[in-house]
């Protein structure tokens, strides 16, 4: 998820807001101007007001047909474009003989109604990126009303709402695209800087599975060069470094498969090696679970299981553990517990790396919590929690 | 009913937002000076006109001050306030016209209170933006009607109601409109159901981030020497002092790599002893890599001197940017969409400009929020 809404859709996505408050504004406008003249027509028995109300329900009418998904097809907003012309023709030349004398082009049952039709206009010019689409629509507006209005003797008048509607929206249009450009300068570096966290978020989880396996293979073998007598490398040392740069080639952190294949990977594995170091482990649970997870989990769990069960056998001064696992539809537990001499987790000494690397950080790479029990004397209890998927 | 806005979602289309904002209250300012002027003749009290122009003026401004990027996002309150003065402003308005007020049409307030309206959408939530709209539309509704018998022309008076009212009542429909339609698609997007490709800059891609040393020394040194022991007929004395002092290196480096925090690899002076760094989202962690990324790429800024403080609680923490601005500049036009930004990623962000010509950013966020969720 970028930090901020992509340019590339601002420019679409406004476009589509607009035209959707053009049509309630267009709507909205004909409906106060159909009460009115309701209005006066149920108060005044003599005005025959139908064919007004009908010709303002045919532009509502056009409104919603230009708003709808057909209203994309030129030949839908072209024919509107044409009855919207007829319509207003008719408006006017029935209405205009119904009003004062003096009042011309520019009186506001004349002008909502105009109104309406511009930002109808709006509506259609979601289509396009300019303005065309309102100046022909400002153009169907004004031109049969002034024509009528000149016919039939009421004259001219500049209709300032109307006009300062379609300028409005001219200029909506006009500054919308130099306002975006302006105020929108610093979307690519934000996004960038996103996808930049999320790499260095990839790598970082790529890193944790490195350490921990160095810190199983690697720093192990180093230990066992350095306090070899020289002579000849036993080939039981010689094969543990072939492993370990085997490890490596497989890319522990890309490879699960591969690596599990190297290092054994599975919780008996685990247990068998932990039992070459002397330790006596006492299984209990549900340990066909842990096979049944995704394969990247169980190995990491298996792995972080070794590097408890190696902690006690090295740490705990007893010679004796339980692992237990529990299953879930959705998680699955394992909790290797130690009757040993316990510790003060948060006094462990910095290059203590086992338990921070090798248990937190493998389990938290792949989506799950530990949690440890522990103090002095009372023995050690690792709860490591990772999800089924 | 959602309260979501397309601000908030989309805290950049709020700043272009707020240049509509400005330009709606000039627009509106000009409308209601210049109509008081030409409809002088209506008026017969001076003191409520003049106050119904000074309450559209504090309307605007307050507009326009709460439309700040540095304020984001745009709260209820002050909607609430902007319109209410408005409204104060067709209040006052009717009453310097009262008795004398032949021609509903040519009143500037309601007019003006529409301009405004107009600009909604982009701040608040439809339904707020509706609700305000009705009720403006029933009190200026309501004194129309009152004042029906002064009017001159000879029409119900329900048409006296209705028409002051539709421009309000279609511009509040509009913006109302505007905004639900803003943040269906601003949501969508989110969801992931819309995504297109983020922009960014030509020919720039995420760099790789910097390797962990650890790593580096595991290939320079560790692997080869292994890799020749392995291969060596006979182990010799130097090479079990080389492996000890190889795992001594190693340990000490992945100590190291794993003290260094994703913040201490993008800055280099980083004070967050408690780790703070590590425990925000990632919204919060892509915002700092785009503000420090900013910080040193503008010029306006002595980025090596840049430093990166995290201190707090359990329940709040704070994250200061320090940096010396470079006497020529003035950050805050470059500032505005990162603050504008950040407003809707940290629970709060603010910024100084020190006597020092020093800027600092200060952002709070909830250490523990990511657990919550």
């Amino acid at each position: 998820m970028s930090l901020v809404f992509p340019n590339a859709l601002a420019a679409k996505t406004t476009s589509l807001a607009l035209a959707k408050g053009s049509f309630w504004f267009g709507i909205v406008c004909l409906s106060s101007v159909f009460v009115s003249l309701l209005a006066i027509q149920t108060e005044r028995a003599g005005v025959r007001a139908w064919p007004v109300l009908l010709a303002l329900l045919v532009l509502a009418a056009l409104g919603v047909v230009v708003a709808s998904d057909l209203g994309t097809r030129t030949a839908v907003y072209v024919t509107a474009a044409a009855v919207a012309f007829v319509t207003m023709t008719v408006y006017t030349a029935v209405l205009l003989p119904n009003l004062r004398s003096f009042d011309t082009t520019d009186a506001i049952f004349l002008s909502l109604p105009k109104i309406a039709i511009v930002v109808f206009g709006m509506v259609v010019a979601r289509r396009f990126t300019g303005i065309t689409a309102v100046v022909v629509a400002f153009l169907i507006a004004e031109v049969p009303v002034v024509a009528v209005s000149l016919i039939v003797g009421h004259g001219y008048a500049f209709d300032v709402p109307a006009f300062s509607c379609f300028a409005a929206l001219v200029l909506i249009i006009t500054l919308l695209k130099v306002s975006r450009r302006r105020t929108r300068a610093s979307e690519p570096e934000l996004s960038l800087a996103s996808r930049e966290d999320r790499v260095a978020a990839q790598a970082a989880r790529a890193e944790h599975v490195s350490s921990a396996m160095v810190h199983d293979t690697i720093l192990n073998e180093l230990a066992v060069v350095g306090t070899t007598a020289p002579g000849t490398l036993s080939d039981t040392a010689k094969n543990q470094i072939l492993r370990s740069l085997a490890v490596r080639r497989a890319g522990a952190a890309r490879n699960p498969d591969a690596t599990a294949a190297v290092l054994g990977g599975d919780l008996a594995a685990a247990v068998e090696q932990a039992e070459a170091l002397g330790l006596e482990v006492s299984v209990a649970g549900e340990v066909s679970a842990v096979e049944s997870l995704h394969p990247r989990i169980s190995v990491a769990l298996s792995l972080a299981v070794l590097q408890c069960l190696t902690n006690v056998a090295a740490h705990a001064q007893t010679n004796s553990a339980e692992l237990t696992v529990v299953a879930t539809d959705d998680e699955v537990c394992v909790m290797v517990i130690d009757s040993g001499v316990g510790f003060v987790e948060s006094e462990m000494h910095d290059d203590r790396l086992g338990l921070r690397q090798s248990v937190r950080g493998r389990i938290d790479a792949v989506g799950g919590s530990v949690q440890v029990w522990t103090s002095p004397g009372a023995g050690t209890a690792v709860s490591m929690l990772v999800p089924r998927r | 009913m959602r309260n979501d806005t397309a601000q908030e979602l989309d805290p950049l289309g709020g700043m272009t937002a707020r240049l509509f904002a400005i330009g709606a209250v000039a627009v509106a300012l000009v409308v209601a000076y210049s109509m008081s002027v030409i409809t002088a003749a209506q008026t017969n009290n001076v003191g409520f006109e003049i106050a119904a122009l000074a309450a559209i003026t504090a309307s605007g401004a307050y507009y326009v001050r709460a439309a700040s990027p540095f304020r984001a996002p745009f709260p209820r309150s002050a909607h609430v306030v902007v319109c209410l003065l408005a409204l104060a402003a067709v209040v006052l308005e009717s009453a310097a016209q009262w008795g004398t007020n032949p021609v509903v049409r040519d009143d500037w307030a309601p007019i003006a209170l529409a301009i405004l309206t107009l600009t909604f959408g982009s701040w608040r939530p439809g339904w707020e933006i509706l609700a305000c709209t009705l009720f403006c539309a029933v009190v200026i509704g309501g004194l129309a009607y009152a004042q029906a018998d002064h009017f001159a022309a000879d029409v119900p008076a329900l048409v006296f109601a209705v028409l002051p009212a539709t421009p309000v009542l279609a511009t509040g429909s509009a913006a109302s409109a505007f905004s639900r339609s803003l943040v269906d698609s601003l949501l969508a997007w989110r969801s992931g159901a819309n995504q297109p490709q983020a922009s960014a800059p030509d020919g720039e891609s995420a760099p790789a981030p910097v390797r962990a040393s650890h790593l580096v020394h595991l290939d320079d040194q560790v692997y080869p020497f292994l890799e020749r022991v392995a291969g060596a007929p006979e182990l010799t004395a130097a090479d079990g002092e080389r492996a000890r002092m190889l795992a001594r290196e190693l340990r000490t480096l992945l100590v190291l790599d794993s003290e260094r925090s994703w913040l201490s690899r993008i800055v280099r002076d980083v004070d967050d002893r408690h780790r703070f760094a590590e425990r925000m989202g990632e919204a919060q962690r892509g915002y700092l890599r785009a503000v420090v990324a900013h910080l040193r790429n503008s010029g306006a800024f002595d980025d090596e001197r840049m430093r990166l403080m995290l201190h707090g609680s359990e329940w709040e923490a704070t994250c200061t940017i320090v940096v010396p601005c470079r006497a020529t500049h003035n950050p805050r036009v470059q500032l505005a969409p990162y603050i504008a930004v950040g407003r809707s990623v940290f629970g709060t962000v603010a910024w100084n400009m020190g006597h020092d010509n020093t800027l600092s950013i200060t952002l709070t966020f909830d250490p523990d929020a990511e657990n919550q969720t």
